[in-house]
């Protein structure tokens, strides 16, 4: 199967597209709600990721995704020419973080924010981040089960 | 962001019509929550039932207003639909946030 590939302005509101095509994307290859979901959510955070701090939500910059898939798997990179994730970030992509393990009882320590990556990094089952010639690239893979739709 | 309320007793109901909230919107989604502790209203259920999915930044606005609300005023959210609740449950925030099936549910729990 090749590559589908397309590509969009780094701008939030833009995002959205991104949604779209993984929505059909997992529709015709029939995987479950929930597997969708966590599909498209890691697409997100890796996309927004791109957009805002790769980007700095620049215009006039552009965020491209792949997607490809099979009986097994979807994979999925995101790749933007922007400012590449600090070492600490791969880090904590590679091998989590504790940004969730937080007190529930202690509501001004929860976090607000950083949680993208720990989310990447428990849905995925596999998430790397590479940068090479200025070319920033996020490969994301996630085995998949069907609904046998 | 559109949001539909409708008060029962002294307990607003803000039912979020928009199927996604995501980074783009994450803003306006805590501004617009903002709003309404700023105009004074101190129970809130956040009608969820409509929304398909949110992100780490939908999220992280939600939790922003929750670190608002302070001891006497009560924010609880209901519908969250299977996508949105597995998120909760990944995150940890089912232990920080009380959530309900219906709105009717919510809405005793803090009247």
């Amino acid at each position: 199967m090749s590559w589908l590939r397309f590509s969009f302005e780094s701008k939030l509101d833009e995002i959205f597209l991104v949604s779209l095509v993984l929505r059909q994307v997992c529709t015709h290859i029939g995987l479950d709600e929930i597997l969708a979901y966590q599909v498209e959510l890691c697409a997100i955070e890796a996309v927004t990721n791109s957009v805002r701090h790769a980007l700095h939500e620049q215009p006039g910059n552009e965020v491209t995704v792949l997607i490809r898939f099979d009986d097994a798997k979807i994979d999925l990179q995101i790749l933007d020419c922007g400012a590449s994730m600090p070492p600490t970030y791969v880090e904590r992509l590679k091998h989590g973080s504790q940004v969730l393990n937080f007190d529930p009882s202690d509501i001004q320590a929860l976090p607000e924010s950083g949680m993208g990556l720990q989310i990447i990094h428990d849905f995925m089952d596999e998430a790397v981040y590479t940068s090479n010639g200025g070319v920033n690239c996020l490969r994301l893979m996630k085995l998949l089960r069907r609904t046998g739709i | 962001m559109r949001f539909e309320e409708n008060k029962v007793g002294s307990v607003l109901i803000a039912k979020v019509l928009d199927g996604r909230i995501a980074a783009d919107v994450a803003l306006q989604f805590k501004a617009h929550l903002a709003g309404y502790l700023e105009r004074g209203e101190r129970a809130i259920v956040l009608d969820l039932g409509a929304v398909s999915f949110i992100d780490s930044s939908g999220l992280g606005a939600l939790i922003s207003s929750l670190k608002a609300l302070g001891i006497e005023r009560h924010l609880v959210v209901s519908g969250a639909r299977g996508t949105v609740a597995s998120m909760f449950k990944l995150t940890r925030m089912d232990k920080v946030l009380r959530l309900f099936s219906t709105t009717e549910e919510a809405v005793a729990a803090i009247s």
